[in-house]
């Protein structure tokens, strides 16, 4: 412990001596060991936490899968009949089985009215989770259950007081986190809840819900397989998730041989581990990004690596006197091992703190396009992380130095006195950290512009709407509970009064409302049945829209008319898109006319095509667009709908007044998710934005590391060879000559990092699949250019040193040392 | 009954001692066939021209360097076999050092420079502390303890050098051409101390061009050419 403690006070006393290389040393590793942290916090939250619940690896989810031809859905939750069939199954592998639904609702009181997400659940889902309330009670039998089968709706009174469990978001959010909210009364759409629980802080099921309800108390009566519904189990102990799946292929075979149309979708059910539910593009650009900062980390590590290397051996006459007086090998090695070790300390504690402004950089631009965000923290395990990882980077970095110290030559040494013998081998190890340098900034290089290049070419992409000035926002009503109005009816009024105040707006061009954005991917497509002589399928998109959501989208009529309120009343007329029309009759004006039916086979009214518009882009701009159906606002359809107003200034001007202008007609309609066109073209490209920036991010930092480690190397390597060319001088070389010869020795290096790196970017770039669009991942202009750039750039690095010491007084050379 | 003792007397035995070292293709004989025998209490003198071979040969006695032929056994062990920890540990324990160029570690004060050796054999703290001041005050450096080596003369850091050399109390205190770079004044006053060394029964194996000062040794041994061509008994 003595020598450790002298150990590290020569190492702070020695850092005196260098105070520029240690700074240098420090910043390097405080930003790889920072933006490390930083990632893996949220990769952490999105990936590796565990779910939090009680022995969560017990937990299934079980989906549904239906096909018509090509026509596929997955990931479907099962309907309450298909729940109802697998409770009374009783699965022997499953000790529980619950249910839960997610829909969007107004709060209403307490004001402000708010959107919030309500979750249905059966009132066993928590103690299935093994979750108890933070705060409060529980949901018992008694609270609501059962699932009615069928479903249906109250009319009048509730069977008993509806209760509700809250958030603790919400909870802080409305109640200011006082225990006072158990018991207090909170309104959705007109019903109201008192409040019997709050959950805990890490909660976290089917996305963000605010609300959790009995399903007893489910507004909604239909009994299909939905996106927003999962039914999950508790594995009995000792039982796997092969054993569910058999069982549940018993229960769907079951199914299909009772239910025709479920033998014609060729439904089926799958289980699996219960997983935080992640797009294939984000879990990849996670991915990316926890590589990419590994890369700057050892960026990072290669270059005080190579510092610490040179140190050391500007230090060969002091170990070679240490080994004289008797210190071992190894005793060396943890000499210099502590010494890199306190510098990875020193950098791992600014590192940290460096990680704890990154996580918010992060959060800034990842936004909730991955899940548990808000979870986001540099809590323990990331504090974990970030000790081992500076560590591990003590060691990367000391090693190389520590272990070419530890057995000097001590007969040469001694002889040469303080003289910095850095020999063969020493200068071999700083050539290959140079190189793996200038490899590893090259891999991060062309993975940022390729993920740049896509959003480029995303970018340019029509997603036949046009973006700018042009302001969206969100508004939720439903009739009060025993209206004799219906939602659609409610909503049709609300708008008949709502659009001339906001036409009348200032700067307002055109105003429209739609039930699901375009880019938004909100809605499912749908099985529709064309009216021909074989009688055709197809999947379509399905929208709501008045004809002021096409004029402010300048979304162009290619033929026929578009809706009127006429339209409305009788419910047979729609609009289709391009894609459809040409795709099945040829062309727009040939779709006019045309009849199609929902269902497969059709089962509703017949609908005539009055009118074609131009294709938008529904799931995201990198996937085409899809035939699509436009309904005028009938008083069935009831829920959210979405304003667009175009605007001949700056959109967000509008914010205020539209506010006010949707308050003064209904005071108790929500308004929410209020964002230009621009940011939601923005949000449509998922994490591929966030990971654009941050690549290129730490792909800047790669490049700045490695050129600082290129200099600093290129310019220790000179100023030992001053002699040398100091005597290559007197024999007659020109500056221009050592300049050349130095450049040449240093770029054959550069040279061999950028064909590894380049070659290490083709094996690696298969990786980025999922992020890229419209280029390939071995795109060869990005591959040459970023070489070329990367090779061109670290030629400047190494020109100064080499001009410096081509300029070196030969008298003053040939005296060196 | 006097050869007994006479061999229990010899600290040092080499023989057919030989060192080739080669760069590239070509081959050098640093030391051919060297038989040296040091006895316990001697102050021997290792004479000789540059390149004669007499730095390599205070290597090879000093464990720094391994010899490529013979044998040589230091306190009556061989010393052929032992591994690099082990010879480091015969170094710290039997092997006190005094360089020409000093070799002080500047980061550290005098102090803890000839406390290394004492760190590195593992003595307790108090026990160390005595034996570093007792070692600074036989060279007269104890007013200089808290000092770093780049304040202090040539003459000042030799001398500190000589009490990181005799502080763990070694078998032999090797020397390598210990006043070569004192001016003469210095130089001398090094010498005294060696001398005064030698005198309170410490072993001392010097390098030096001087011969002034290689007639203060017991004995002189000439090398040239790799070779020991001749040795002469001196009066003390």
């Amino acid at each position: 412990m003595d020598a450790l403690w002298k150990d590290l006070k020569f190492a702070v006393r020695s850092w005196r001596r260098t105070p520029g290389v240690v700074l240098l040393a420090v910043v390097a590793l405080a930003l790889g060991i920072g933006a490390s942290t930083a990632v893996f916090s949220v990769v952490d939250a999105a990936l590796f936490r565990p779910l939090p619940y009680q022995n969560p690896e017990q937990i299934v989810s079980i989906t549904v899968s239906t096909s018509h031809g090509d026509f596929v859905r997955r990931d479907l939750g099962p309907s309450y009949t298909q729940f109802h069939e697998m409770e009374n199954s009783q699965p022997p592998s499953l000790a529980a089985l619950g249910r839960y639904e997610i829909h969007d609702q107004a709060l209403t009181t307490p004001a402000p009215a708010e959107m919030m997400h309500v979750g249905y659940c059966s009132v066993s889902l928590f103690g299935l989770l093994g979750v108890r309330p933070a705060l409060g009670r529980p949901f018992v039998s008694d609270d609501g259950y059962v699932f009615e089968k069928p479903p249906r709706q109250y009319a009048g009174a509730w069977p008993r007081e509806p209760v509700a469990i809250i958030s603790h978001g919400l909870w802080i959010r409305r109640f200011a986190g006082q225990r006072t909210a158990i018991g207090q009364q909170m309104t959705l759409d007109d019903v109201r809840f008192t409040v019997i629980g709050v959950l805990p802080d890490d909660f976290t099921l089917g996305g963000s819900v605010d609300f959790w309800l009995p399903a007893a108390y489910r507004p909604y009566t239909e009994d299909t397989n939905m996106k927003n519904s999962a039914v999950i189990g508790r594995l009995q102990p000792g039982a796997r998730v092969a054993q569910t799946q058999s069982e549940m292929d018993v229960i769907a075979s079951r199914f299909r041989e009772a239910k025709p149309a479920d033998k014609a979708s060729h439904l089926s059910f799958a289980a699996a581990t219960l997983k935080v539910p992640l797009t294939s593009s984000s879990r990849a650009g996670l991915s990316l990004l926890l590589g990419a900062v590994a890369l700057v980390l050892l960026i990072a590590c290669a270059n005080v690596a190579g510092l610490l290397l040179a140190r050391t051996n500007t230090r060969q006459a002091e170990m070679t006197v240490r080994a004289a007086l008797g210190a071992t090998p190894g005793r060396i090695v943890r000499q210099l091992l502590t010494e890199s070790l306190a510098l990875a300390v020193v950098a791992g504690a600014l590192g940290s703190l460096f990680a704890l402004w990154g996580v918010d950089l992060v959060l800034l631009l990842l936004g909730d396009q991955v899940p548990r965000s808000d979870q986001m923290v540099v809590a323990f395990r990331v504090l974990l992380f970030a000790s081992v990882v500076t560590l591990v980077t003590g060691v990367l970095c000391g090693a190389s130095s520590a272990f070419t110290a530890a057995r000097p030559d001590l007969h040469r040494g001694l002889k040469e006195g303080a003289r910095d013998s850095g020999g063969k081998r020493t200068h071999s190890l700083r050539q290959f950290l140079v190189g793996a340098e200038v490899a590893l900034s090259l891999v991060l290089l062309i993975g940022a512009a390729l993920v740049i290049n896509s959003l480029v070419h995303l970018y340019r992409v029509d997603a036949g709407f046009k973006t700018d000035r042009r302001l969206t926002a969100n508004v939720f009503l439903v009739a009060p509970r025993g209206s004799p109005l219906k939602g659609g009816e409610m909503l049709q009024r609300f708008f008949a009064q709502l659009m001339p105040r906001l036409r009348s707006l200032p700067g307002v061009q055109a105003v429209g409302f739609i039930d699901s954005l375009p880019l938004a991917n909100q809605t499912a497509p749908v099985l529709y049945e064309l009216e021909s002589q074989q009688a055709q399928s197809v999947p379509l998109r399905q929208s709501v829209a008045d004809a002021g959501y096409f004029e402010a989208m300048a979304i162009p009529l290619r033929a026929g008319r578009q809706l009127g309120p006429a339209d409305a009343v009788d419910r047979t007329t729609a609009l289709v898109n391009d894609r459809l029309a040409r795709q099945f009759w040829g062309s727009a004006d040939a779709a006019l006319g045309r009849r199609l039916r929902y269902g497969s086979p059709g089962r509703g009214p017949w609908v005539t095509v009055v009118g074609v518009v131009g294709d938008t882009r529904q799931r995201s701009l990198d996937e085409p667009s899809e035939p699509e159906i436009y309904f005028p606002q009938n008083a069935m359809w009831g829920g959210a709908r979405t304003l667009i107003l175009s605007t001949s200034g700056d959109p967000s001007q509008l914010i205020t007044p539209l506010r006010a202008e949707v308050s003064a007609v209904n005071a108790a309609v929500p308004v929410f998710d209020v964002k230009t066109l621009d940011q939601v073209l923005v949000a449509s490209f998922g994490v591929r934005w966030a990971v654009a920036w941050l690549l290129a991010a730490f792909a800047g930092l790669a490049l700045i590391l490695a050129l600082v480690g290129i200099y600093g190397v290129t310019s220790y390597s000179v100023a030992r060879r001053t002699q040398e060319i100091g005597v290559r001088m007197a024999l007659g070389a020109s500056e221009a000559g050592i300049v050349r010869m130095l450049m040449v020795q240093a770029m054959s290096v550069v040279a061999g990092g950028v064909g590894v790196g380049v070659a290490a970017s083709v094996l690696l770039s298969r990786l980025l699949g999922s992020l890229l669009y419209d280029i390939r991942p071995t795109d060869p202009a990005t591959y040459v250019g970023l070489a070329v750039a990367v090779a061109l750039v670290t030629l400047v690095a190494t020109l100064v040193p080499a001009r410096r010491a081509a300029r070196v007084d030969v008298m003053t050379a040939l005296r060196y040392e | 009954m006097e050869a007994k003792q006479d061999a229990a007397d010899v600290l040092i035995a080499m023989e057919g001692i030989g060192r080739v070292f080669h760069l590239s293709d070509l081959e050098t004989h640093a030391l051919m066939d060297v038989h040296l025998e040091i006895k316990k209490g001697e102050f021997v003198a290792i004479e000789g021209p540059s390149g004669s071979g007499k730095t390599t040969l205070l290597s090879l006695l000093g464990l720094i360097d391994r010899p490529t032929a013979g044998q040589y056994l230091l306190d009556g062990r061989s010393v052929a076999g032992l591994s690099s920890r082990e010879r480091a540990l015969v170094r710290n324990q039997k092997i006190g050092f005094i360089f020409q160029t000093f070799n002080l570690i500047g980061d550290l004060s005098v102090h803890d420079n000839v406390e290394l050796p004492l760190v590195y054999r593992r003595m307790a703290g108090p026990e160390r502390k005595r034996r570093v001041e007792a070692a600074l005050a036989r060279v007269g450096m104890s007013h200089r303890a808290h000092h770093m080596p780049s304040q202090l003369s040539g003459g000042q850091q030799q001398r500190v050098a000589v009490a990181r050399a005799v502080v763990g109390d070694p078998l032999v205190i090797l020397a390598d051409e210990p006043t070569g770079n004192l001016d003469s004044k210095n130089g001398e006053a090094v010498m005294d101390l060696l001398r005064e060394l030698h005198a309170a029964g410490s072993t001392i194996c010097m390098v030096t061009h001087n011969e002034e000062y290689a007639r203060l040794a017991t004995r002189t041994i000439r090398v040239f050419d790799g070779r020991v061509v001749s040795e002469s008994q001196l009066a003390a």
